[in-house]
């Protein structure tokens, strides 16, 4: 057989799903013009193997089996030498790719590779980021660049999943949005203090050790500690964390846990008295089978139960003056998301500031900056800055976005809140 | 009218698709489709593979929400998706060998994007696979020198989706309020 260097190479693919295979099509059609065309198996004269679907090694042989002669070229992550294959790495570069189109011309004209020697496969060495790169900003690759690429794509392998945490529906359920007007409804009122004068702000605080709050933080603490599952026994509902699988279980709705939330269990009046105590337990001995939609995550639990707690106030340990910071995004789709969290957080993740300084950049209501210190705190994202340079370095305000794009972003916001 | 768009990215399977339906006006068009009557008046070259849908805005205002190709590792068609472009979503499979791979190929691919707008990770299959679990995601992105939103996202529901792409909209300027 004779293949000009002109001629359309007849090709036909295998191990690709629909979307790839008009992927690959237009690569052909693209970068690669004018070498192949992808044709039926009857009229192929080259065959390309994905090497990394799952049956790979089944369509391989039947392709061998078939037509022993016909060139076969192997897209892979790994590095594979496979008798009677030309090898291409993933990602797939067009240069590498029309070097294995005149591989399997040559081989077609005669002019066939001697095959390679049969040897272990090995796998591409896994680069992990480098600590020290601060921004993940390449340089613009080039095509003709035949440097192989140090970040690849895992593998596709599904882990083991567990079909229990299926049934965990409470855990996955989608954010609740508290808009301004249902704010205080939800949240709850505190007596005595006006949020319109500012000089009451000071007195707007509370102590999460005097109620339920710091007591599901206390045994959230020791079980991580311990590695041990607690069960809290509050006089109420026992609660039980499990620190392995960073969830509770709580044999109470929002309901009830709202209005036991803001129950003082530790006051001076009462003595300091305290009613709760933590133990061990063996988790197989406890009912949780029977009512996986009792489990919720640690962190939304502990958000929703500050904000609870706070009633639009803030945690006495906070300074307003003092700047705080936020370690990470609170992750939204699992949270009660009070007004303005958003912007709160898009804001803090600029900088550390000052939490009379949100409330004064945002022009929100303090009881909203409050409600969010207090459930951020709570998670663990969010502290108060001890460094010097802190207090000393007056944080940028925001780019200034042009009004155009102001305006676009407003209008994006609407619609996505419908 | 400008041509603003969002696009979606991440491995095959993390649900680009799925979350482009939940938040499209219109039923999700794959280009290959559109390419196909197309090709009555042109070639056959036109001939792509990803996602488009399109958010209505009320002043008539059209954002474009693209999702790429399902074979990522043909980079090429990036640049031109991400032209005009003014965030990335980046789907993330928990259920996949090695997410953080994933996480650090995407983010590496689209630096130069990213680095000009921004982008808002979302994982999705957490109900089947509980880890890593977010704040791994955190630390690993602490690692890579990088603070972006990183939320658990059933890509099925819009909710979901809306609240990746609000987060997105407020890291790019925090002091917008809803109009």
């Amino acid at each position: 057989m004779n293949i000009k260097p002109t001629d359309l190479l007849p090709v036909s693919l295998y191990g690709m799903d629909g979307r790839t295979h008009k992927t690959m099509t237009f690569f052909l059609q693209g970068p690669c013009k004018g070498t192949a065309k992808i044709v039926d198996e009857n009229d192929a004269l080259v065959d390309i193997i994905d090497a990394d679907a799952i049956d790979a090694k089944v369509i391989l042989d039947h392709c061998l089996a078939r037509k022993p002669l016909r060139p076969i070229i192997i897209l892979s992550l790994e590095t594979l030498k496979i008798e009677n294959t030309i090898y291409v790495n993933k990602p797939a570069k067009t240069d590498e790719m029309l070097a294995a189109f005149k591989e399997a011309k040559n081989w077609l004209n005669g002019k066939k590779k001697k095959p390679a020697k049969p040897r272990k496969s090995k796998k591409v060495v896994q680069v992990d980021v480098e600590p020290e790169q601060e921004k993940v900003t390449p340089k613009k690759k080039s095509r003709k660049d035949n440097k192989k690429d140090d970040f690849e794509l895992s593998t596709e392998t599904k882990v083991y999943s567990n079909p229990l945490e299926l049934k965990k529906t409470e855990k996955h359920k989608a954010a609740m949005l508290i808009d301004e007007q249902n704010f205080s409804s939800f949240i709850g009122i505190v007596p005595g203090i006006d949020f319109n004068d500012r000089k009451q702000w000071v007195k707007a605080s509370y102590n999460p050790r005097q109620y339920y709050q710091g007591y599901v933080q206390s045994a959230i603490k020791v079980a991580y500690e311990k590695g041990q599952v607690i069960k809290l026994n509050s006089g109420w509902k026992p609660l039980t964390i499990l620190p392995h699988s960073h969830e509770l279980w709580l044999d109470a709705d929002d309901k009830q846990l709202r209005a036991f939330a803001g129950v003082v269990v530790n006051s001076v009046q009462s003595g300091g008295a305290q009613t709760m105590s933590i133990s061990a337990v063996n988790p197989k001995n406890e009912s949780f089978s029977t009512e996986l939609d009792k489990f919720q995550e640690i962190n939304a639990f502990i958000w929703k139960l500050a904000c609870w707690t706070s009633k639009g106030r803030y945690p006495s340990a906070l300074n307003l003056s003092e700047p705080v910071y936020l370690k990470r995004w609170p992750n939204f789709t699992r949270l009660v998301i009070t007004p303005h969290a958003m912007r709160i957080s898009a804001l803090l993740m600029t900088g550390p500031r000052t939490i009379l300084d949100i409330i004064k950049v945002l022009q929100v209501k303090p009881q909203y900056v409050f409600v969010f210190v207090s459930a951020a705190y709570a998670a663990g994202i969010l502290e108060q800055s001890k460094r010097q340079v802190d207090k000393v370095i007056a944080t940028k305000e925001p780019e200034k976005k042009s009004k155009q794009k102001k305006s676009l972003f407003s209008r994006i916001l609407r619609k996505l809140r419908g | 009218m400008s041509q603003y768009k969002i696009i979606f990215t991440g491995p095959v399977g993390a649900g680009k698709t799925t979350a482009i339906t939940s938040l499209s006006d219109v039923p999700l068009v794959k280009t290959d489709e559109v390419a196909s009557d197309m090709t009555k008046q042109r070639k056959a070259e036109t001939t792509v593979a990803m996602d488009y849908g399109i958010m209505n805005l009320s002043d008539g205002e059209k954002i474009h929400l693209y999702g790429t190709p399902g074979q990522e590792r043909f980079d090429f068609m990036w640049d031109i998706l991400t032209n005009g472009g003014i965030g990335l979503v980046l789907l993330l499979d928990n259920s996949r060998t090695d997410p953080f791979k994933d996480m650090a190929f995407f983010l590496k691919s689209f630096g130069d994007f990213i680095q000009e707008t921004g982008v808002a990770i979302g994982v999705t299959q957490m109900d089947l696979s509980t880890r890593p679990t977010i704040d791994d995601y955190h630390q690993h992105l602490q690692t890579l020198n990088i603070k972006v939103p990183v939320f658990s996202v059933d890509a099925r529901e819009k909710k979901d989706v809306s609240v990746l792409v609000q987060a997105l909209m407020f890291s790019l300027d925090p002091g917008i309020e809803e109009e």
